[in-house]
């Protein structure tokens, strides 16, 4: 036989083993087997090695000590397992779900109220988001406020200067009866006394909107004022008073004005009584104070006007002869 | 047999981590063997094994199996081998790697019976194949795959498998030749029974 030929059988006899062989093939290997015992034994000790093949066993690996170290890595491998739940750990689970909602809704929805009244004094409150609102004196403020939301509603009664921060966080707005005043960034005042027929609405920085929810109002700019006429729920604009927060801020700023309305505007702002005497009271002023004490204001006009100031306990008298 | 083991594998697909150790406790010990005899090396065996355990585990919902489990375990096996292989060559140099051929397994154990005796001469014969022909016989027998998904694999034509399985086998046999006279008494044996 020679090597091409014996090459040749070698791999006959391995396709016929592994079973890939042809059935031509298969007669050829027979025919060849059947030439001599020799051949036929080539052929049964090759199958014999192949059905008897194997790795060795002189080493033996212990497949449960393995286990037992692969097992932890197996647990932490979540990944793709099909998750199967009994019905009760779904109707849980939907339990929790929507017991998780209600305290997450009941969270967002918790709304702090605080309730300011002044009497004879202003008042200036922080709210939490170092909003400051002023209460006039006689006014009445109740406060709705939603951290989560970021709105804050004021009802009012009085007049109060509502005071918001630049970096705006919280949408406020102003609830006066059916009118609502929207800021837009701003430092306003609003005047709402129920005894009166207006709302007055005196923009000091800023933009706001006043408006019902059946009407859309308008829009004021700093140094304007909104009025809004509770008989007719008319709006209608005017140049806003300078001195409209002084009772918060105590600056007043006057320009060519009577000294009448000055005197009146300081006694309200300072709770005391100033009276006029002599041809005074229509003396023109032009001047700025800036949160100075009653007595250093009346002497400045004082020195100014060329007056005399009496103080008896109860109230002040200024008083003159006339105008410079 | 290998719809036991289909099953088998379909619950793990599905998570089932009872199946999995049922799969391992079966293969881990031929694995380890099949791993041995490439690596050459019974605790990186292991190692191999295990790990290919844990990926397959964590792979398990992409595994499509078109063979058999057995021969698809194998396989993962060999790939896994091959691999560490490839890692030690750039660890190691080359030379100490592809040749100890021969001298494998060549302590005698004492309690090997005749049969014992003759399947670890067999399983010596493998591991003293040459390297190609070696890995073309032990894709062929223990991971059962056809001549063609073999040439596939090795990117070789199927002419050379066959030529390779041929070869591999008439080397082993004249290695055992020795032994055959015990393989005739052994069936002669096996026959009279």
């Amino acid at each position: 036989m020679s090597e091409k030929e014996e090459f040749y059988i070698d791999s006959l006899i391995a396709k016929y083993i592994v079973g890939e062989i042809s059935p031509s093939e298969e007669k050829e290997l027979k025919d060849w087997c059947a030439l001599s015992p020799e051949n036929q034994k080539m052929l049964d000790d090759e199958v014999f090695i192949f059905e008897k093949a194997n790795l060795g066993n002189g080493k033996n690996f212990d497949p449960d000590l393995a286990w037992n170290k692969i097992q932890p890595k197996i647990k932490n491998a979540p990944r793709g397992k099909i998750i199967s739940f009994p019905l009760w750990k779904i109707a849980a689970g939907f339990i929790l779900i929507c017991a998780v909602s209600f305290l997450i809704y009941q969270q967002i929805n918790t709304t702090d109220e605080f309730q300011y009244m002044s009497e004879n004094q202003v008042e200036t409150q922080t709210l939490p988001d170092q909003t400051t609102i002023s209460l006039n004196r006689e006014t009445e403020v109740s406060i709705e406020y939603n951290e989560h939301k970021k709105t804050g509603l004021i009802k009012l009664s009085g007049e109060s200067l509502v005071s918001i921060p630049p970096d705006k966080k919280v949408n406020w707005k102003v609830q006066v009866d059916q009118l609502l005043i929207e800021d837009i960034g701003t430092v306003f005042n609003v005047k709402a006394y129920p005894e009166s027929p207006i709302v007055e609405v005196s923009v000091v920085e800023g933009e706001v909107r006043m408006y019902l929810e059946s009407m859309e109002g308008i829009h004021l700019l700093a140094g304007e004022k909104g009025v809004y006429d509770k008989t007719s729920s008319n709006f209608y604009k005017e140049e806003a008073e300078a001195n409209v927060a002084s009772y918060s801020t105590r600056s007043f700023s006057y320009f060519n004005q009577d000294l009448a309305s000055v005197v009146s505007q300081l006694s309200e702002v300072y709770q005391t009584s100033i009276l006029l005497e002599g041809n005074i009271e229509a003396c023109r002023l032009t001047v700025e104070f800036e949160n100075e004490d009653l007595d250093t204001i009346l002497s400045i006009i004082s020195e100014t006007l060329n007056l005399e100031i009496t103080n008896n306990g109860k109230e002040i008298i200024l008083s003159g002869t006339s105008c410079y | 047999m290998q719809s036991k083991d289909q099953m088998i594998f379909q619950s793990i697909k599905s998570g089932d981590e009872k199946a999995l150790e049922m799969l391992f406790k079966e293969y881990y010990q031929p694995l380890c063997r099949y791993a041995n005899s490439y690596l050459e090396d019974p605790d990186d065996a292991e190692e191999v094994v295990q790990n290919s355990f844990i990926k397959l585990w964590e792979k398990k919902a992409n595994i499509q199996i078109q063979s058999s489990v057995k021969s698809y375990l194998y396989q993962i096996i060999r790939n896994a081998c091959l691999n560490e292989i490839k890692h030690r060559k750039v660890k190691k140099n080359y030379g100490d790697m592809v040749t100890q051929q021969g001298e494998v397994h060549s302590e005698a154990s004492d309690q090997t019976t005749l049969r014992g005796e003759l399947e670890e001469k067999i399983a010596i014969a493998i591991q003293s194949l040459p390297q190609q022909c070696r890995l073309i016989f032990t894709m062929s027998r223990f991971e059962e795959l056809k001549y063609q998904e073999i040439a596939d694999q090795l990117n070789l034509s199927i002419k050379t498998v066959e030529n390779q399985m041929g070869k591999a086998l008439k080397l082993m046999r004249t290695q055992l030749q020795e032994y055959l006279p015990l393989i005739a008494l052994l069936l002669h044996i096996i026959l009279e029974k």
